[in-house]
């Protein structure tokens, strides 16, 4: 019992030092400084996404429109850039627009229309990758300028990459407006209560769409980092990043149920998915494998949400 | 006097949760054939007692009895084997299915596999007709007034062979005449052999209909007695550890200008109606349950749609299109139902107090943390909401402390007016007490009131002015010398 009470709390760290563990007996060099600067990289995209997720999460809702929205980020940057010869930042520019643009349609039609969150942005996942395919006729974008690889390519002080400097300015700003902000508390309230949040007057269709909106905009910077990483309009580049990063966000105990969780928690869950994906493929296990493993840690990751619903009974006995 | 035989019995059951033991050591046994009778305070240990009995929850320590066989625990599956069933405050029924299919959910009776629906609504009938509840088993359950859903869940529980009938607050929710005819069933059970457990706050209920009475304060039991020794200043003496006498206090301020105004306002359920109320002013809005008292303060409040009608705050038109709007000129709302609409059960009573002035408390979005817990830790004196912390969940508090914790929202937030919608609802005779001697001292300090209220002493005791709702209706306007229950009955139910 007492056990279950820690691994609850600190659940996500404990798996996280046990799969180090064992990704090091099985390969020495997954431990080295390359690797974890490796790691770093790897996992920036995601855990952008992953505050944008927990904003969501939080008021009771979910977002897995998002790989959808990095993919059509990525072909937008690129078509802007090479086929309509726009300069490099007011293409970015537009398409973090036009993330902000999906994340506010997602919530205002969550919000004030009332459809089910699951739904609409699943609607919303699979409308996109065919509009995606559709306006990149299917065919990844190529000659990309050099200026746009820099952010997914290039190191500060030579040793830390700027995706993972972006990662941690936004992972800390989400980690200041949740903790410190009443705007963070808002998140909570809607989400743990929404009627006595309402009547305690907090417009929670207001703070429901900005949570989307804002998840919209990064999601926008998750897409150029993607972009800078890859170097290519690839029209299949956020392809499944909306389970990865849920997975880590209920791993961290974000609950699916909205009002708990926080950004450094959805942040250790999210080291732990990276560190999985990593590990895995230096010890030489194959996509097909990962996807196993990957479902399986989601299925494990909701039980544990759902462990503190559950309480341990007693036998019943006849004494006399 | 024979012995009495024991059906249930309790014996050394303790129970502890997180920070409180909500039973201690408590021994308990139930006679066949009565009506026992266990009161207490929000927190006494009440609804732990009730949930060792159904196997809700288990004790840590202890034995329960039941027909001489010993038990260490119990589980909801064999409580209801044994022929035990607890009517909750809350119902536990499928609206859109038919009365009779409700009766016999989960123990549905079935014809070469198939529901058989007209063995079902004979039976039901059967039961009804023995209960002397005249209804028509083929209406669906959304259709009922919440006294006959009462009747409803309680031939669901009859409907099962049952031998022990626990009822919890069966009455909190019904107006007057309806409590008479639920008591007199009560009563006709009795008679028909069931034993019965019968948990109310209400101390005249107990008076009207309980053999015997079990006290419980703080989770230990204080006393078992038969009633015919008892009288309400015992009781409530016995509650809560002092002597104390039952009064509603008394006002001598003045009252000031007219604060809110509500005029003509349209709204579903709600019909043309019209209140002002002043400054340290007790506004009363008597009416039966469905005469659209909780529809016309959402509708002023902004929580529900307003037709038509307008209001205005010290003198000046107000629109309200939602709640935000009316919290931003000063207005509070103290909900019917707080752990619905009035608290974040989970969060801190902290984070609970500061919810509606978080934006005013804060610098360039920033809360300031210290003045938050400055005006935090000053309500919860003001108050004197008990708790050991202020960063412990709202919902690990009692009934009365909730409420407590809901009103220091509103007044952190310097409202000048306050709606109440039943709040001394669910509230033990202690805190009911505290409560309105807080309603006065809010009052005193010129904040103008609107207060709703089910009970009719209350309603009488703590009002100024009464205006009373019949269907949707405004059918009378009283001032204090006016005041009669009877006049307030007669209005209410329509009679002119």
């Amino acid at each position: 019992m007492k056990f279950l009470d820690l691994f609850k709390k600190y659940g996500v760290v404990f798996i996280l030092v046990i799969l180090i563990i064992i990704f090091t007996i099985l390969n020495p060099s997954f431990l080295t400084m390359k690797n974890v600067i490796n790691i770093s990289k790897q996992i920036s995209i995601m855990a952008i996404l992953s505050v944008g997720m927990t904003f969501v999460l939080l008021t009771g809702g979910i977002e897995l429109s998002m790989g959808s929205v990095v993919s059509l980020v990525v072909v937008c940057i690129s078509i802007f850039v090479t086929n309509a010869g726009l300069p490099v930042w007011a293409a970015m520019i537009l398409s973090l627009l036009i993330s902000t643009a999906i994340g506010f349609m997602n919530g205002v039609i969550i919000a004030e229309i009332k459809v089910p969150p699951l739904i609409m942005t699943l609607g919303m996942q699979i409308f996109l990758y065919g509009f995606t395919y559709t306006i990149c006729g299917g065919l990844p974008v190529y000659g990309i300028p050099a200026s746009l690889k820099w952010v997914g390519q290039t190191y500060i002080f030579g040793v830390i990459p700027v995706s993972a400097f972006i990662m941690a300015v936004i992972v800390i700003i989400g980690y200041f407006i949740l903790s410190k902000t009443y705007l963070g508390r808002y998140f909570y309230a809607i989400g743990s209560n929404e009627d006595a949040a309402t009547l305690s007057g907090i417009n929670s269709n207001r703070i429901r769409i900005l949570a989307y909106t804002f998840c919209g905009f990064l999601v926008g910077v998750a897409g150029i980092v993607m972009l800078g990483r890859i170097g290519s309009g690839q029209p299949s580049a956020g392809d499944g990043y909306e389970m990865d990063v849920l997975t880590g966000c209920v791993l961290g105990g974000v609950s699916l149920n909205g009002g708990k969780g926080n950004i450094g928690k959805a942040f250790a869950g999210i080291l732990v998915i990276g560190v999985l994906s990593n590990g895995m493929s230096m010890a030489g296990m194959n996509a097909f494998m990962q996807k196993m493993v990957k479902g399986l840690v989601l299925i494990l990751a909701v039980i544990l949400d759902s462990l503190q619903y559950i309480k341990v009974r007693k036998k019943v006995k006849v004494i006399a | 006097m024979p012995e009495e035989k024991i059906v249930l019995s309790l014996k050394n059951i303790s129970k502890k949760y997180p920070g409180v033991q909500a039973l201690d050591d408590v021994s308990i046994d139930f006679r066949e054939g009565e009506i026992h009778c266990i009161i207490g305070e929000n927190g006494a240990g009440k609804s732990t007692f009730i949930k060792m009995i159904s196997g809700a929850n288990e004790p840590d320590s202890g034995t329960i009895t039941f027909m001489g066989k010993v038990y260490n625990t119990m589980t909801p599956r064999l409580s209801k084997e044994l022929g035990i069933e607890v009517v909750y405050q809350e119902f536990n029924l499928a609206e859109d299915l038919s009365v009779a299919e409700n009766v016999f959910l989960g123990n549905e009776i079935r014809k070469n596999g198939m529901a058989d629906m007209k063995t079902v609504e004979k039976k039901a009938g059967e039961l009804f007709k023995k209960m002397k509840v005249n209804i028509d088993c083929r209406k669906t359950v959304k259709e009922l007034t919440v006294s006959y859903m009462q009747f409803v869940e309680i031939a669901k529980a009859l409907s099962r062979n049952i031998k022990v009938l626990i009822l919890d607050e069966p009455t909190a929710p019904l107006t007057e005449d309806e409590v008479d005819k639920l008591l007199e069933l009560v009563l006709d059970l009795k008679r028909q052999g069931y034993t019965i457990i019968y948990i109310s706050h209400r101390l005249g209920e107990l008076f009207r209909i309980g053999d015997r009475v079990t006290v419980l304060r703080d989770g230990k039991k204080i006393i078992t007695d038969d009633i015919k020794n008892m009288n309400t200043d015992k009781l409530i003496a016995y509650m809560v550890g002092r002597e104390m006498s039952f009064e509603y206090p008394k006002r001598t301020h003045e009252i000031g200008n007219v604060v809110f105004e509500a005029k003509n306002i349209i709204a579903d359920k709600v019909n043309n109606i019209s209140f002002s109320v002043r400054a340290g002013e007790i506004l009363g809005i008597g009416g039966l349950v469905g005469a659209g008292r909780t529809e016309l303060i959402r509708a002023v409040f902004g929580a529900d749609i307003m037709h038509a009608g307008h209001t205005y705050l010290d003198g000046r038109e107000i629109k309200i299109k939602h709640p935000k709007d009316a919290v931003e000129v000063g207005m509070g709302f103290v909900t019917e139902d707080r752990k619905r609409q009035g608290l974040l059960l989970e969060d801190s009573i902290q984070a609970n107090i500061s919810l509606a002035i978080l934006k005013k408390i804060s610098k360039m979005w920033v809360i300031d943390r210290k003045k938050e817990s400055e005006i935090a830790e000053a309500q919860k004196e003001a108050l004197r909401i008990k708790t050991p912390s202020l960063d412990v969940a709202a919902n690990s508090l009692s009934g009365g402390n909730q409420q407590k914790v809901v009103l220091a929202k509103w007044l952190a937030a310097d409202c000048k007016v306050i709606f109440m919608d039943e709040p001394t609802r669910g509230v033990d005779v202690g805190a009911k007490q505290e409560i309105y001697k807080l309603m006065n001292e809010l009052a005193e300090q010129g904040i103008a009131i609107v207060l709703i209220s089910s009970e009719m002493e209350e309603l009488l005791g703590m009002s100024e002015r009464l205006i009373i709702l019949h269907e949707g209706n405004m059918m009378k306007k009283l001032s204090k010398e006016e005041f009669s229950q009877e006049t307030v009955l007669q209005y209410a139910s329509g009679i002119q």
